[in-house]
């Protein structure tokens, strides 16, 4: 594992902020261009596509994605996994499908009660990890068991419907523009002012090195318990949010993106192991995915062949992330 | 003495193992008890468990060696989905084909194995990551080849009468797939406990650095692993295509979960250089029991996945209570 970034600021004392260099690395831009890539690739295959609603339409099918590689992100970097996103989906689709009435008090009651439920299983995740420290894959794992058994008892099979009002509030366009796509901004937004807080330097910290973090005196069981916490909330949000892309519910709604969710994270140069990478990569990443099932559909190849090649993009982009990881190193012990 | 002595320290070294079998017998004497006639009652209420501790255990031989080797095998699920299919592809059925089909589709297995592992030794890239996207990969030209490709929408023909015999039929009382499963347990116990590759697997699992200071060579153990992984994994996938007197896509999911449960539940540790085939016979057993229990106690399906979750904590949990704050 890596030394913490230069500017660990973590003392209640004032300590002396010292300037990094910022030089961009090509291997940060990977996503980016990969991204470019196949949208100019689907362009060129569908050029009739090349309109707004390509926009709206892609940003709003891909939205859940994005919220559940945010909570897996996160997670990641500080060094974790959490498996048990899939779980809280598929639970919170349930309910979201079944509980929620179509009246607006019914609407807000339910949200606010998925949501704190999301965060609960972040909690009791992040506290399995951190306090009772079983390895996260495992803890995870047997959580995502648990939670899709909850969400068997809610929901025995794909039924229920989404609260019309809901429905009607998402997919409205007060700005003349996609909601979905107003949310990805703004948690883009958010996360560039998260990124420069205490908290967010702590998670790469701890990510990087627990031991060393905790030598320096960041309080790495709260960091790994909010990171999980925050994962679980994502994912709450990314579960209500497929009740209305889907329109029903499904106990198993949310297993595709469990690994799917890493994956993106990945592809998006988050590191497994933690302490490296960006969300707003870790989006691109989220949407390289998807372009990569258009892409195929799109060329007239089957759609089965689509989790091929997302598997060949995931071992490529983790190899070239782990060469530019290496690069960086050698450049920097030159200097 | 000495040998009590010998016993009492066996058992403390392996504590969790001892404990997924107390743990798997008590269930079985409370089921007996509560419901005569089931478990311990009727011989063949306890075939039907053996059976099902066996379909687990097969599917849990590749992910034990893994797990031990300090990585978790997630291609798991698409490589026994895609024997059982090739298989069944190749030989339609026929006894004879299965001379060369059967080596074919082991060698198959052998292929993404060492791919496998030399993304994890070569590329460097976590064996988390490796083995999960070769599973998409395998996903994705299994599915294809086998709905785009020969557009058979799922229907791949039947296994050979042979398979379909070791999968369904008994030898006096005894199902061939529980001889089949004691043979190869046998086998992997040996290797694991008695040959030089098994004590290398351990210590890879251990440390890869003191490993490879005391010579031993690091990067072909683990390409081996993940080889006799995959094929394991292909067997397993051939034996349950005869179980199921199908093969067909998807069949393999289920095994991901259950196989990662039954070699922690046997107590090894996900971090590597813990764990025994003995102890994933005793995790697949535990698992089965449980599995038997719900229809008994009238408790609906979706208890199953809770229970499964909590049991895998719970095993967990006690496994390292005692070794304080390492991971397990």
């Amino acid at each position: 594992m890596t030394s913490s970034p230069a500017t660990l600021d973590t003392g209640r004392a004032r300590t002396t902020r010292y300037p990094v260099r910022r030089r961009v690395n090509i291997y940060d831009l990977i996503p980016l261009i990969l991204f470019l890539v196949l949208v100019g690739l689907i362009f060129i295959i569908k050029p009739r596509l090349l309109n707004f609603n390509f926009i709206v339409v892609k940003s709003n099918a891909g939205l859940t994605m994005v919220l559940a590689t945010i909570g897996q992100s996160l997670v990641l970097l500080s060094g974790g996994i959490d498996l048990s996103i899939g779980g809280v989906i598929s639970l919170s689709n349930s309910l979201a499908a079944t509980q929620m009435a179509a009246d607006p008090g019914s609407i807000l009651l339910w949200t606010v009660l998925i949501l704190g439920i999301g965060l609960l299983v972040g909690i009791v995740n992040g506290y399995v990890v951190a306090v009772l420290r079983v390895a996260p894959f495992i803890a995870t794992l047997a959580s995502w068991s648990i939670l899709n058994g909850l969400a068997l008892l809610v929901l025995d099979d794909p039924g229920g419907k989404v609260a019309k009002p809901l429905k009607d509030l998402v997919r409205s366009d007060p700005l003349g523009i996609p909601n979905s796509l107003l949310v990805i901004f703004l948690l883009i937004v958010l996360w560039l002012i998260f990124k420069r807080t205490r908290i967010a330097t702590q998670i790469y910290a701890v990510g990087s090195d627990d031991a060393r973090s905790y030598v320096n005196g960041v309080n790495v069981i709260r960091i790994q318990i909010l990171a999980y916490a925050l994962s679980g909330f994502f994912a709450a949000l990314a579960g209500i949010y497929r009740t209305v892309e889907i329109g029903l519910g499904s106990p198993i709604a949310g297993d595709p993106f469990i690994l799917t969710s890493a994956a993106a994270a990945l592809v998006g140069g988050i590191a497994l192991g933690g302490g490296r990478g960006d969300l707003i990569n870790a989006i691109l990443g989220a949407f390289i995915m998807l372009f990569i099932f258009d892409l195929i559909t799109f060329a007239g190849i089957s759609s089965f062949y689509t989790p091929l090649v997302q598997g060949i993009f995931l071992v490529a982009a983790v190899s070239l992330n782990r060469v530019g990881y290496r690069a960086r190193i050698r450049r920097a012990l030159e200097q | 003495m000495t040998t009590l002595t010998n016993l009492s320290k066996t058992i403390r070294q392996n504590r969790s193992v001892v404990l997924a079998y107390v743990a798997m017998f008590v269930l079985l004497a409370a089921v007996s008890i509560y419901r005569p006639g089931f478990g311990l009652g009727d011989p063949r209420h306890l075939r039907a468990l053996l059976l099902q501790a066996a379909v687990i255990g097969l599917a849990s031989m590749g992910q034990t060696l893994v797990i031990i080797s300090g990585g978790a095998d997630l291609s798991l699920p698409w490589t026994l989905t895609g024997a059982a299919i090739m298989m069944t592809i190749f030989t339609q059925g026929d006894n004879a084909a299965m001379a060369w089909a059967i080596p074919l589709v082991l060698a198959g297995c052998a292929v993404v194995g060492l791919l496998n592992g030399l993304g994890v030794t070569v590329l460097g890239v976590a064996p988390m990551i490796m083995t999960l996207a070769m599973n998409y990969i395998l996903l994705g030209l299994i599915a294809g080849i086998g709905m785009g490709g020969v557009g058979t929408m799922g229907r791949y023909g039947q296994p050979p009468e042979f398979i379909l015999a070791v999968g369904s039929e008994n030898i006096g009382e005894i199902p061939y797939l529980i001889i089949v499963w004691l043979v190869l347990s046998v086998i992997l116990t040996i290797l694991l406990g008695r040959t030089g590759l098994g004590r290398r697997i351990y210590a890879v699992g251990t440390s890869q650095t003191v490993s490879q200071f005391s010579g031993v060579n690091v990067r072909s153990t683990l390409i081996l692993v993940y080889v006799l992984s995959s094929v394991l994994n292909g067997l397993a996938g051939i034996l349950l295509a005869g179980k199921f007197g199908r093969a067909y896509l998807g069949m393999g999911d289920p095994y991901l979960f259950i196989s990662v449960a039954a070699v922690i539940i046997g107590g090894a540790s996900i971090l590597g250089g813990k764990g025994s085939y003995v102890g994933t016979v005793g995790g697949a057993m535990l698992l089965a029991v449980l599995l038997s229990l719900l229809p008994v106690l009238n408790m609906p399906r979706p208890f199953q996945l809770i229970i499964y979750g909590l049991v895998v904590l719970l095993a967990v949990f006690f496994s390292s209570s005692r070794l304080g704050s390492s991971r397990t």
